[in-house]
């Protein structure tokens, strides 16, 4: 039995995204939160394989209570079960801190299954928010499995995973061994409308488990804000920063690349981009 | 006391929406114009259950059996986008799904109700005749027993779906003509012998949802078709449309929902006088009375439904809700109308369109005046001798 694990987020809806710019977070509290665009879509390709290949779909959420929402939404798609992964000691992670939970998570649900090797778990490739794209590579180095990251389209035949991704001009192919970390990005898949006893069922029969600090054995020290090798000096929205500018530059390629090393010293220094 | 919808009914909301944003609202006007709602659109909502709302998924449907508040959520998302294909699922699921649903034998529900719950086939009630408008107890359609069957003859106006149901619930005679206990409901196919679709009526509005006269002659119904009981059908007529008024007050919410956003977008874009029209004080006002009206309407319309899910009688607030949804939306029509100015009679827009629908449910499924008699007789009788 192959299992997936899919790890989602609940994120700003699009056009909502508020900034508190004395603590340097996102304002989360009164704006409206939505699954993750691309990991929807990493949700749908996860259910996809599942169909193709059987097996089970678990989501997964590092999150506070209200993350369940995500999960019951991926429920609603197609997964099987959904474990929130919710802690006041994972509160302020970042995307390390992050990763160590998932990871832990994905290590629990590979045991429970008896899965053995024979797992894959699939990110969306950045959130809509944070924009880092880190969480997927960094679960697949704490699972010491093999990555692909990126992906627009995946194939899986047995244990081996193809995958392809986007490379500006032209299309590569990857390929990798089971287990492995696959993240997905949004354009992966078509718009899909979720059907409403799917809704109910999800939130009526399907069951979403909360797991903390103790049940995946982790260190207080490894999770959350203590565990968070960076720290958001400032966070602040580019409407806000001022009118933007842009300017074409010209001339010989020593030129050019002359102005934009002095404009990066400059605004290295502390100074603005002219 | 609670205000809030549940995490599964903010989802079902946000799901309708997105479904409605994008396949419903771009051909809207043309369905209108048109009169009819494109195949495709009436396969996609029967995909999602849309027309299996308040039917358990043991049946097929969508499990909202006992949650009439999430059926409202969804008619009213339909409804801000388009009156007709939200009266479309909506009276499929309200007054023919439902009824079978609650009322019908095991029977029943596996011939007619699990078709009706998955879209396959669409329903219809039928109890407007040509002399029985808001009147049914002067129904005309008979129907005489005839050994194991029903003999039914008559004709039906008016009926919501007609054109493009394959089930209906029809209401006829079967006692002493103007008993109440004279009327009794059968379930009937349309592919009956003597069942005949009649002329496909062309109106004011929500014109894509397909109105037709049913014309009966001597089609043989089983007795096993009789929802409830021989001679219960007022009673039974009654309390399926007292159930059917939420969905319809729902359908009102977002019609009206529709008027508010149509009117706050333009008055944002829109400038004269050298300004913005949302800085003129009449704007204002009309904004303000239609956001708060389709507000009260929508507390209304939920708490109809919230009663209704308790076990707790609900006839009167269903009445309230519909009478006040309708006229609500049709007050907030006729102000972003005003809005647009000229713009708001031209077809460019959707307002129009709006206007047109709001008339019509100040006047279907129980006219406002019908609705005053039945909150007021409820009402005088609860307090009289």
């Amino acid at each position: 039995m192959t299992l997936f694990v899919v790890c989602v987020k609940l994120v700003p809806a699009p056009g909502s995204l508020k900034v508190d710019r004395k603590r340097g977070t996102l304002v989360r509290e009164g704006v409206p939160s939505v699954l993750n665009a691309a990991d929807k879509s990493a949700a749908r390709v996860a259910m996809r394989l599942r169909d193709q290949v059987g097996g089970r779909v678990v989501a997964a959420s590092m999150g506070p209570p209200q993350a369940e929402s995500a999960l019951r939404e991926v429920l609603a798609a197609g997964a099987d079960e959904a474990v929130l992964l919710s802690d006041p000691a994972f509160a302020g992670a970042d995307t390390l801190a992050t990763s160590e939970v998932l990871s832990a998570a994905v290590a629990r649900l590979v045991r429970d299954s008896g899965a053995g090797e024979n797992y894959l778990v699939l990110c969306g490739a950045r959130s809509s928010d944070g924009e880092t794209g880190q969480v997927g590579p960094q679960v697949a180095e704490a699972l010491g499995v093999g990555q692909i990251t990126m992906a627009r389209d995946v194939e899986l035949r047995g244990d081996l995973l193809k995958a392809e991704r986007d490379a500006g001009d032209s299309v590569e192919v990857l390929e990798t061994r089971l287990p492995a970390v696959v993240t997905i990005v949004e354009e992966a898949c078509e718009r899909r409308y979720l059907a409403i006893d799917r809704i109910v069922e999800a939130h009526e029969v399907k069951k979403v488990s909360v797991w903390g600090l103790a049940d995946l054995g982790l260190d207080a020290l490894k999770v959350g804000v203590l565990g968070s090798k960076t720290k958001v000096v400032e966070v602040f929205s580019m409407h806000e920063a001022g009118e933007r500018r842009a300017e074409r530059l010209s001339g010989s390629l020593d030129e050019v690349a002359g102005r934009v090393a002095s404009e990066l010293l400059r605004f290295a220094r502390g100074g603005t981009c002219e | 006391m609670q205000f809030q919808l549940t995490p599964k009914q903010e989802m079902i909301k946000r799901a309708v929406r997105e479904f409605a944003e994008n396949e419903i609202r771009p051909v809207a006007a043309e369905c209108d114009e048109n009169q009819e709602m494109p195949e495709h659109v009436l396969r996609k909502m029967a995909e999602l259950k849309y027309f299996g709302l308040p039917v358990s998924r043991k049946y097929g449907g969508a499990g909202l059996e006992r949650d009439t508040v999430a059926f409202c959520v969804a008619t009213e998302e339909i409804g801000r986008v388009d009156a007709s294909a939200s009266i479309t699922v909506g009276v499929h699921g309200s007054v023919v799904a439902a009824p079978l649903h609650e009322y019908g034998t095991e029977d029943q529900k596996e011939r007619f109700l699990r078709a009706l719950a998955t879209g396959e086939k669409v329903g219809a009630f039928t109890v407007t005749e040509p002399n029985a408008g808001s009147d049914a107890n002067r129904v005309e359609t008979r129907a005489v027993e005839d050994g194991d069957e029903y003999v039914l003859n008559g004709t039906k106006i008016f009926a919501t779906n007609g054109g493009i149901a394959e089930i209906f619930l029809v209401v006829a005679a079967t006692g002493r003509k103007g008993s109440r206990q004279d009327l009794t409901i059968f379930i009937v196919e349309r592919d009956a012998p003597g069942f005949q679709l009649g002329k496909k009526e062309n109106k004011l509005g929500v014109r894509a949802s397909a109105t037709n006269e049913i014309l009966l002659q001597d089609v043989r119904v089983p007795r096993e078709n009789v929802l409830g009981t021989v001679g219960g059908g007022m009673g039974l007529a009654m309390r399926i449309l007292d159930y059917g008024r939420i969905l319809m007050a729902a359908q009102c919410v977002g019609l009206g929902q529709a008027c508010l956003e149509a009117m706050l977008r333009y008055s944002n874009e829109r400038e004269q006088f050298g300004s913005k029209l949302g800085r003129f004080q009449m704007v204002q006002a009309k904004i303000a009375d239609a956001a708060t009206e389709v507000e009260a309407a929508r507390l209304l319309t939920y708490q109809a439904a919230d009663l209704r899910d308790r076990g707790m009688p609900y006839a009167v607030k269903s009445s309230m809700a519909k009478l006040f949804a309708s006229e609500a939306a049709m007050r907030a029509a006729h102000s972003a109308v005003q809005v647009h100015g000229g713009y708001g009679l031209m077809k460019g827009f959707p307002v129009e369109r709006y206007f047109r629908d709001a008339k019509m449910a100040e006047i279907y499924e129980g006219t406002s005046e019908i609705q005053r008699m039945v909150i007021a007789s409820r009402l005088l009788r609860s307090v009289g001798p």
